[in-house]
C-alpha cells in the first residue's frame, strides 16, 4: 500500500473513488473492484485509515443520495471507533500477557492503573533483593544436549515464577540460570520481607518437587542456591522511550548478588538485616563473617532454614509466661559465663529459706542448664535467657535460648543406649541433664524448633 | 573470662597438681593435659589440689575422669 497516498487520503478525509481503491487494495478480487454501483468511505480515527466501508447495490445502477452519503459518513466514523477501540484493546491484552510473565498479576494490574509508575526515572525505595542461581548448571549444560538444557531450564522457571508470582514478587533479571526478584518495588507492601522469606522457602520444595520427578527419570536433580538482602536502593526505569528496564542500585543488590554466590546449592543465605527482621518468625543459624568487596566493613551472614511453625512465638513470653515478680536477665553466650548467671541465682536463692548446700545445688544446675544452652542450642542470637520466679515455698528458674531445639526423647535414648550398651564403662560426656536433675526437686525440658526451655524447681525445707 | 592455672610440684613417686579458676571445658583439657604428662614422665600417682577452683561443671568432671582412667589405664606392649 503506498504511505503518501494513504496519508493524503487521511488528510482528505472524502469518500473513495474506484481508483483509490485499486491504490489501497489491488489485492481485492475483481469482482469486488467492478462492483456495479459503490459507495466507498474511509474509516480512520486518530489520523488512522483503519479500513474501508463499501456499500453496494449489485443490480442497480443509481447513485447514492446526499442524505444517505452523509449517513454513511457518519456510520463510517462510529465503525472506525469501533475497530480502533478493538485494536487497542489487543494491545493491551498482549502487553498484559508479556507483563505478567515479570511480575504478579496483581502487580501488573497495579502498574498498568496509571501511566506514571512506567515512566522513566528513579525513586529510593526500601526493598528486598533476591538472587537464586542453579548449581553446576555450566557442567549439566556442557554434558546435555542443549534442547534437553532449555528444557531443564523451562520446567525450573515454569515452578519457580509459579511461586513467585503467588507471593507478589517482581523479577527484574532472568540471566541463564539466575534469577533477580524484587519486593517492595515497583510496589511495595507492608510485608515484603516475610513474602520474600516464604518465596525462597516454597521455591526450595518447589524444586524438591521437581527434582523428585527428575529423579524418577533418572535425571540429574538440580540444585540451588539463594541470596537475600534488604535496604534502601534507587529504583526506577533506566532504557529509552523505546526500551525501559525496571532497575535497582545499591549496596543491598550487591550484597544479595555476592550471598548467592558463596551458597552452597541448597543453601539460602541471608544478610544481618535480614535476619534481625524476620529472627521471630524463622529458623536460622549463623555461618560467617565476610568482608564487603570495596568497603571496609565485616558483615555477617546466616542461613535460613526454614519457617517457624506459627504456633508459638519464642520471642514472646507465650513460651514461658511472663508472670508478676519475675526476674529475667539476658546474657550474651561468652566463654564461662554460666559462672555469672550461677551466681546472680545464688543471690535470688540467698532471699529464700534455702541451707548452703540447697543454693549450691542451684548453682551447679544453673550453670550446667546454662551449658546445654550454650554447647547446643546453636541459636543465632547467641544469648541466653534467665528467669527467676521467687514463690512463697519455692525457686523457679527457667533458662532458655532461641535455638533450634533438641529432640529430648532422641537425648534421652542416647543416655539410656550409651549405658546399656557400655555396660561398666565410665560414660564421661553428657551428663548435664542427668545431673541437674539429682540437683533439683523438679525438672521439666521442652524444646522445639523455636528453642529449648529448662524449667528448674527447688522447694524449701 | 575465669582462665584456669595449673601448677604442679613433682615428688619422688607422685605429683600434686594445683588448679587455681574454673574447672570448665578448657581448664579440665588443662588438667587432662598435665596428668598425661606426668603418666609419660612415669609418675606413679597425683593429687590434685582444688582449693583453689571453687567451681567445676560436668565437662570439667569428665576432664578429671578421663584423667584418672589415664593413669589407671594398663601400660600398653
Amino acid at each position: 500500500m503506498d504511505k503518501t497516498r494513504v496519508a493524503a487520503l487521511v488528510k482528505e478525509n472524502r469518500p473513495l473513488t474506484r481508483t483509490d481503491l485499486y491504490h489501497l487494495a489491488p489485492e481485492l478480487p475483481d469482482q469486488l473492484h467492478n462492483l456495479p454501483s459503490c459507495f466507498l468511505v474511509p474509516l480512520i480515527v486518530a489520523h488512522q485509515l483503519v479500513g474501508v466501508l463499501c456499500v453496494s447495490e449489485r443490480f442497480k445502477q443509481f447513485p447514492y443520495a446526499g442524505y444517505e452519503c452523509s449517513l454513511l459518513m457518519t456510520m463510517a466514523r462510529q465503525i472506525a471507533i469501533a475497530i480502533y477501540n478493538h485494536q487497542l484493546l489487543e494491545e493491551t491484552k498482549s502487553i498484559r500477557t508479556i507483563f505478567k510473565r515479570y511480575v504478579s498479576d496483581h502487580v501488573a494490574e497495579m502498574l498498568l492503573q496509571s501511566e506514571e509508575n512506567l515512566r522513566l526515572g528513579g525513586t529510593y525505595k526500601e526493598v528486598v533483593v533476591v538472587f537464586t542461581d542453579l548449581r553446576n548448571f555450566t557442567r549439566m549444560q556442557e554434558d546435555q544436549h542443549p534442547e534437553e538444557t532449555v528444557t531443564m531450564l523451562n520446567e525450573y522457571y515454569e515452578e519457580m515464577m509459579q511461586v513467585i508470582h503467588r507471593h507478589n514478587g517482581t523479577i527484574t533479571r532472568m540471566s541463564g540460570d539466575g534469577l533477580m526478584i524484587l519486593y517492595g518495588a515497583p510496589i511495595s507492601f507492608e510485608d515484603d520481607l516475610a513474602r520474600a522469606m516464604q518465596t525462597v522457602l516454597d521455591m526450595r520444595d518447589a524444586l524438591a518437587s521437581l527434582n523428585d520427578h527428575r529423579q524418577a527419570e533418572r535425571k540429574e536433580p538440580l540444585s540451588m542456591g539463594v541470596g537475600i538482602s534488604m535496604g534502601r536502593v534507587l529504583a526506577g526505569n533506566v532504557g529509552s522511550t523505546q526500551r525501559v528496564e525496571y532497575t535497582v542500585i545499591g549496596e543491598p543488590v550487591n550484597l544479595a548478588a555476592r550471598l548467592v554466590d558463596i551458597a552452597n546449592g541448597g543453601q539460602i543465605l541471608i544478610s544481618e538485616d535480614v535476619f534481625h527482621n524476620v529472627r521471630d518468625r524463622f529458623s536460622m543459624g549463623y555461618v560467617r563473617t565476610i568482608e564487603l568487596k570495596g568497603q571496609a566493613r565485616q558483615v555477617n551472614i546466616y542461613e535460613l532454614k526454614g519457617h517457624l511453625p506459627g504456633d508459638i512465638d519464642t520471642r514472646s513470653p507465650d513460651l514461658i509466661p511472663t508472670k508478676e515478680g519475675e526476674i529475667t536477665l539476658t546474657v550474651p553466650m561468652w566463654p564461662s559465663i554460666e559462672l555469672m548467671v550461677g551466681q546472680a541465682a545464688v543471690a535470688v536463692a540467698g532471699h529464700l529459706n534455702l541451707d548452703d548446700m540447697q543454693i549450691e545445688e542451684i548453682r551447679l544446675a544453673v550453670i550446667e542448664a546454662c551449658i546445654n544452652a550454650v554447647e547446643h542450642s546453636e541459636s543465632a542470637d547467641r544469648k541466653i535467657h534467665i528467669i527467676v520466679q521467687l514463690l512463697e515455698d519455692i525457686l523457679e528458674v527457667v533458662i532458655q535460648d532461641f535455638g533450634e531445639g533438641v529432640d529430648i526423647d532422641q537425648l534421652r535414648d542416647h543416655m539410656a543406649d550409651r549405658k546399656t550398651s557400655h555396660p561398666g564403662k565410665l560414660i564421661k560426656r553428657g551428663w548435664g541433664l542427668t545431673l541437674i536433675e539429682s540437683l533439683m526437686d523438679q525438672v521439666e525440658m521442652t524444646s522445639s524448633v523455636k528453642g529449648t526451655a529448662i524449667r528448674m524447681v527447688k522447694k524449701t525445707k | 573470662m575465669d582462665v584456669l592455672r595449673v601448677a604442679v610440684k613433682k615428688a619422688d613417686r607422685y605429683a600434686i597438681i594445683y588448679t587455681d579458676g574454673y574447672i570448665n571445658n578448657p581448664g579440665g583439657e588443662k588438667i587432662a593435659q598435665a596428668c598425661r604428662e606426668l603418666v609419660e614422665e612415669g609418675m606413679g600417682g597425683f593429687i590434685l589440689n582444688l582449693d583453689k577452683s571453687p567451681s567445676i561443671n560436668s565437662v570439667g568432671i569428665s576432664f578429671l575422669i578421663e584423667a584418672i582412667e589415664h593413669m589407671t589405664r594398663p601400660a600398653g606392649p
